[in-house]
């Protein structure tokens, strides 16, 4: 019987559309379909079916409470070509990215690797000690107090202390030190999840590839690093990329929580506030969402720029 | 080296700094010049606060009088006959009955004339006094139904308050529980629901004392012969009386003398059968609504007790802890003869202390040992009789077919006289620190030789007084409870840091923060200090000899009862939150609320007692944290929810929430609030909800510190321009509202608007606004007035004698917050700008919370409404405030909207009065649509003045633009008339 089926599907793969040959396949492999069905499922309901929809209502006015018209592209074109704002926005979002993307990339690799080189118990510690400004949730907010504007501050208070200024500095409300005090801050909590991978790529670097290397002529730890350690842990420094890069785009809970929302003269304002605004403060969700849209298509094009660049490391 | 650079830096700051301050100075001398004139209203005169303040304490009243005798006897005055004048205030309100006065079922059964005072104002009788001596006061009242908070009165003595006790009369007024059969109320699901706390109009005796309890005896009068006024002056709630009886305090007997006086008598112990149990949460009287049955857990025998309903079954704990607060019961016995008490209770909050009781029987303390009780500390429950100290029980006479009322009052015991001395050092403290602050400033320069000995002798010697006294008080407790507990330590850590401020004066100024924070320290020891919680399950009145029953569970009865609790846990529904009545109404209501667990219980239990009764309709409360905006999109949300106004618009203008006007009766009930509260929940001609609460700014200030700057409360902006430099110079400053709140304010009491045109423009650019936000940009840049700052502790230290602030939140978090102050600070009216009339528009804008119908009650709508009239009318809204601050405590008083409602609120009536002219003097804003780009450009004009010195006029101007195209975006979104500019 099975051999006759084997026979009957082996001539069907030329006679069968491409549909009909898939969903056979499917059926064989109905098991590793099942176990994969409880991650698809979640998957496409919380993460693939609110962005398809928040496309679609990017083309809308939805409101939150009424019934959405079908606007076309004015979302797109206002936000483009009448929103000042947005391209406020815009400008820090990059300034942000561009400091912070690589800024916590570097800081999270040089980081880990100088943890590498410590005993394994000191390591261990280490490592939770410098991952803790990411898992304790609202840490970030001492900076908080240690920038408040209120005189007793500890900034404020030391300065006024030692007589540099004589009256408080409004920091997180005043436009001039927004923005360098949130680059501060989000590089202090960047060492996230990029740190934690990098560990455990230098981790799983075959030593006796270093061994091999040697023999072979590798003069100093910096060849090794380039062509020895890097290469092996591609992975994680393409996983570290990706997560540091979207969250350099994704950076805004923390500004509103540090700078309040809108930041003062919109001079923190980022991509993440813009879509806020609409969305909670105004509830043009449609609008919203056409901002999101397009930080979703900016991000996408930095991931594809990512990878082309990591393609060259080792080369 | 490296020191000598940063020396350099040092010195070339300072010079700027030094040039800087001169700078400063000239421009606080330019602007403080012209003086307005004459204004009336009725914030205290600098006078008054002197006087208040400079009242002497009782104790130095005592000892001024040196040795003098107590009266020969006593003599009663029938106040009606003696009655001699009232002020202004009071004048045409005080009555006098001839007739027993018989407004309620609790008629006087004595002296059949009365008086009745009014809650305002100042009343006087003429008394003739037959001979010199010292008299201790007992007055009799009645209390009226009225508001829920005790009866206070100011006493006079010719004119004159003669020692600070006498301005806090307290009268407790009487309180029962609601019960039904005897019985607490039931839930659905078997749980005890706490009761409602009832105000009895009953008569009462008032002895004359220390409502701080820090003296424990009443307080005695000196009067000599011959005739003498007596005043009593209103603080809160009117009051009726008939005699005042003045007689010579005399010693009670000792228990010694007592017990041979029964053995006299023949008095015999009774047996073991009269034995009878009173359950404590059973009361009969309470003297506040705040002491209420409790629900213990700790214990399995805790009578009664159910694994899995909460039962109430004890009472007292920290809502019974404030020294006059009394329990009484009336209680009879099956047979005549000597009885011991004993009770079951708990003491585990005061560590190495003990707490103390008096026990009354028919109105008297029996014997001088039973004026002051102590309760030990013990983790676990504790079942004693009460005994001497070296055991033996008391015994009590009673005799069977007679009624006793048994009283239990909460006194400060032994430790009142050392707390009274800690209290007085406390005060002295504070005055030194304001001294020393007013020369150093909050940030002082530890190097500079400030010369305190010479500039402010005075307050160095009250911190080394005050040294000595905590000291002495120190040792005194440790021998008094025997230990050295973390009571004792707090006083000796604040010693040192005395000690060493005296020793050498380059200390003080080092240590000023240190002791600005011990200050506060020392002033929660004393609140804390002055608590005597005790929980009470049961006592019992048993022949003398009996066995007492064991205080706690075995170790098997407490596990048993565990696992029933545990396994019961399964199958018992938390969620009904209290429900009694099943209401079988098709039509239920579902009302969502944010304002956490106790807030919710108590409106649950307002509602079952109230709405579901009258009205026969179902309501569902539930606790939400938000998510209401979702819900009501998804369609499942609920039908009324309270919102703050800006939602209650914004949701309106989506068809989300549901307009009033057409409901039934909304014009009456619209009656009911001030016009500001509505007109932020209104928008061209409809309203969206109905005002739950209601706050705005008030102005608080600091008796004792511009008593000492010999400064008037302001009562203009000119007033208070002129008092900037005086609070400067004595390095204070002023807390003021900033960015938005302060520009809306100056922009309504200048007589401007924030929109122009019904919404369609924003305003600000007219002149008057502009020279509002100029003029707030000004006082913050000349005066450098902090933008971010902690008003409550600033206010407490005395960094900010004036306070501009929400009066709710403020005052509430002083209550609490600021023991040490109390009684130093008031909150008045806003100061104002004077109009081209010469009066004076200081009116404050409103921040509204209102209750909405939400689109899902469409086909409910009238059963919703009747919920949201019955919710916000007066007796509702008194009963809810009232309520909250019997369960939650004094710190959670209710900004309520319901102008009715805010007079039934235990505020006295000095701080009614003030709230009440703010209250009316109020402007709303309504929201129009796009109203939140107004908070965030304004607050971007207000920092682009104060941090980069831009001209407050272009500044503002520069965002107008912006503010009306997002304002015309959104009223084209939504299809409302635009503005003719903008249409073009």
């Amino acid at each position: 019987m099975s051999a006759n089926t084997a026979v009957k599907k082996a001539k069907a793969r030329k006679e069968m559309t491409k549909a009909q040959w898939t969903w056979k396949e499917m059926k064989r492999n109905k098991t590793a379909y099942l176990m994969i069905l409880p991650f698809v499922s979640l998957f496409f309901i919380f993460t693939i079916l609110p962005v398809v929809v928040s496309i679609v209502l990017s083309f809308t006015d939805f409101n939150m409470l009424q019934t959405p018209n079908f606007v076309f592209m004015d979302n797109y074109i206002n936000l483009f070509l009448d929103d000042d704002i947005f391209i406020v926005a815009i400008k820090n979002t990059f300034i942000f990215a561009a400091i912070v993307g690589p800024g916590s990339y570097l800081l999270s690799f040089i980081c880990a690797w100088f943890i590498n080189e410590l005993p394994p118990k000191i390591r261990a510690i280490v490592t939770l000690i410098f991952y803790s400004p990411s898992i304790s949730g609202g840490a970030y907010l001492m900076w908080k107090i240690v920038f408040s504007s209120d005189s007793y501050g500890y900034a404020n208070s030391i300065l006024i202390d030692l007589g540099f200024i004589s009256m408080p500095i409004q920091w997180f409300e005043d436009a001039k030190y927004v923005m360098p005090l949130c680059i501060v801050v989000a590089l202090w909590t960047s060492l996230g999840t990029a740190f934690l991978s990098f560990i455990a790529g230098f981790q799983g670097v075959d030593h006796s590839l270093y061994e091999a290397g040697a023999v072979d002529g590798i003069k100093n730890r910096w060849q090794e690093l380039w062509y020895i350690t890097l290469p092996t842990m591609k992975p994680q420094l393409m996983f570290g990329a990706v997560m540091s890069i979207t969250q350099a785009f994704g950076f805004g809970a923390v500004v509103t929580q540090l700078a309040g929302f809108p930041s003062v003269d919109y001079a923190a304002h980022t991509i993440m506030h813009h879509l806020d605004d609409y969305g909670t403060t105004r509830w043009e969700v449609g609008y919203a969402s056409a901002i999101a849209t397009v930080l979703f298509l900016i991000m996408y094009g930095a991931n594809a720029l990512i990878k082309k660049l990591m393609a060259k490391v080792g080369n | 080296m490296k020191k000598s650079i940063f020396k350099r830096i040092l010195c070339g700051f300072m010079t700027v700094l030094m040039l800087s301050g001169t700078f400063a100075t000239g421009v606080y001398a330019a602007t403080g010049t012209d003086a307005s004139g004459e204004t009336e209203g009725t914030t205290s005169s600098l006078q008054e606060i002197r006087d208040l303040l400079d009242t002497p304490a009782y104790k130095d009243y005592y000892e001024a009088l040196g040795k003098v005798s107590k009266g020969p006897k006593e003599f009663t005055v029938v106040l009606a006959d003696a009655y001699e004048s009232a002020d202004k205030e009071a004048e045409g309100k005080v009555q006098i009955n001839d007739e027993a006065f018989t407004k309620s079922e609790y008629a006087y059964e004595g002296s059949s004339k009365s008086i009745y005072l009014p809650d305002v104002g100042k009343v006087t009788f003429k008394i003739d006094v037959p001979a010199d001596g010292l008299y201790a006061i007992d007055i009799e009242y009645f209390s009226i139904f009225a508001k829920a908070t005790s009866i206070e009165r100011m006493l006079y003595i010719d004119g004159k308050i003669p020692f600070s006790e006498a301005r806090y009369i307290t009268m407790p007024k009487t309180w029962i529980d609601k019960l039904e059969d005897g019985e607490f109320i039931k839930d659905l699901s078997g749980s005890d629901i706490r009761p409602q706390k009832q105000q009895v109009p009953a008569w009462n005796t008032y002895t004359f004392a220390d409502s701080t309890g820090f003296v424990v005896n009443p307080l005695q009068v000196y009067l000599t012969k011959g005739e003498h006024t007596i005043s009593l002056e209103s603080v809160r709630e009117p009051v009726v009386l008939t005699t005042m009886k003045f007689y010579p305090y005399k010693d009670l007997p000792t228990y010694a003398e007592v017990l041979a006086g029964y053995k006299k008598n023949g008095y015999k112990p009774v047996s073991e059968n009269a034995n009878t149990r009173i359950e404590a949460e059973m009361v009969d009287f309470v003297s506040e609504q705040t002491i209420y049955p409790l629900n213990d857990r700790t214990s399995s025998i805790t009578y009664p007790q159910d694994p899995s309903k909460t039962k109430l079954n004890t009472i007292g704990s920290d809502k019974w802890q404030t020294a006059g607060q009394w329990i009484k019961y009336n209680i009879t016995v099956p047979e005549t003869g000597l009885y011991e008490l004993s009770m079951r209770f708990k003491q585990s909050e005061l560590e190495g202390m003990y707490v103390s009781r008096r026990i009354y029987i028919n109105g008297e303390i029996p014997f001088a040992e039973a004026g002051n009780l102590e309760f030990l500390f013990s983790d676990a429950w504790q079942h004693k009789a009460l005994s001497g100290e070296d055991g033996t029980p008391y015994q009590f006479y009673f005799e069977k077919g007679k009624t006793y009322e048994i009283k239990f009052e909460v006194i400060l015991g032994s430790l009142s006289e050392v707390l009274d001395r800690v209290n007085n050092v406390l005060t002295l403290m504070n005055n030194s620190y304001l001294k020393i602050l007013m020369i150093t400033g909050s940030e002082p320069d530890q190097y500079r030789d400030y010369n305190f000995g010479r500039l402010v002798p005075e307050a160095i010697e009250n911190l080394a007084f005050s040294a000595k006294e905590l000291k002495a008080v120190a040792k005194e407790l440790e021998e008094i409870t025997g230990k050295t507990g973390s009571h004792v330590a707090t006083l000796n850590k604040i010693i040192v840091l005395l000690d060493r401020m005296v020793s050498k004066e380059d200390e003080v100024a080092k240590n000023l923060e240190t002791l600005k924070s011990y200050i506060g320290t020392l002033g929660t020891w004393l609140l804390d200090s002055r608590k005597q919680p005790l929980e009470v399950d049961y006592f019992t009145l048993q022949a003398p000899g009996t066995k007492l029953p064991k205080a706690n569970s075995n170790f098997f009865q407490s596990l048993w009862f565990e696992i029933k609790s545990f396994i019961l846990s399964f199958f018992t529904d938390y969620s009904t939150m209290g429900a009694t009545v099943e209401v079988d109404s098709e039509k239920k209501i579902d009302i969502w609320t944010t304002i956490g667990r106790e807030k919710s219980k108590i409106l649950r239990q307002l509602i079952d007692s109230g709405f579901m009764r009258e009205y026969n309709i179902g309501v569902e409360l539930k606790l939400v944290s938000g998510g209401i905006l979702q819900s009501t999109l998804a369609g499942i949300g609920p039908d009324i929810a309270f919102l703050p106004s800006s939602d209650c618009v914004n949701y309106a203008i989506r068809d989300a929430v549901l307009p009033l006007n057409e409901m039934e009766g909304f014009d009456e009930v619209m009656k009911r609030f001030p016009a500001a509260a509505t007109d932020p929940l209104s928008l061209y001609g409809k309203t969206y909800a109905l005002p739950n609460t209601m706050t705005f700014l008030m102005m608080f200030y600091r008796m004792d510190i511009l008593a000492d700057l010999g400064v008037e409360v302001p009562k203009t902006w000119d007033d208070l321009k002129n008092i900037i430099p005086v609070l400067q110079t004595n390095n204070m400053t002023l807390g003021f509202p900033s960015k938005t709140a302060g520009t809306k304010l100056f922009v309504y009491q200048m007589g401007g608007e924030l929109y122009r045109n019904d919404g369609k423009e924003i305003n600000l650019d007219s002149n008057v606004a502009l020279s509002a936000f100029t003029e707030l940009t000004d006082l913050f840049q000349s005066y450098r007035f902090p933008l971010t700052y902690d008003a409550a502790n600033r206010f407490r230290t005395g960094e900010m004698p004036i306070l501009i602030a929400d009066y709710i939140s403020l005052y509430n978090q002083l209550t609490v917050f600021a023991p040490e102050i109390d009684g130093l600070w008031e909150f008045v009216e806003l100061p104002g700008f004077v109009d081209e009339n010469g009066k004076i528009n200081n009116c404050s804008v409103v921040t509204v919370e209102g209750v909405c119908l939400m689109k899902d009650a469409e086909d409910r709508k009238e059963e919703a409404w009747k919920f949201l009239e019955w919710f916000t009318r007066g007796s509702v809204q008194a009963d809810y405030s009232n309520e909250l601050v019997a369960v939650v405590g004094p710190s959670s008083k209710n900004a309520t909207a319901n102008t009715e409602a805010l007079e039934m609120l235990p505020w006295s009536s000095r701080e009614y009065n003030n709230l009440m002219k703010q209250f009316e003097n109020t402007v709303g804003i309504t929201e129009y649509p796009g109203g939140y780009i107004i908070t965030r450009y304004v607050d971007f004009a207000f920092l682009d003045v104060y941090n980069d010195s831009a001209n407050a006029t272009e500044a503002m101007l520069d965002y107008i633009v912006d503010i009306n195209k997002e304002i015309t975006r959104k009223r084209k979104e939504f299809g409302f008339e635009l503005a003719e500019s903008a249409i073009k």
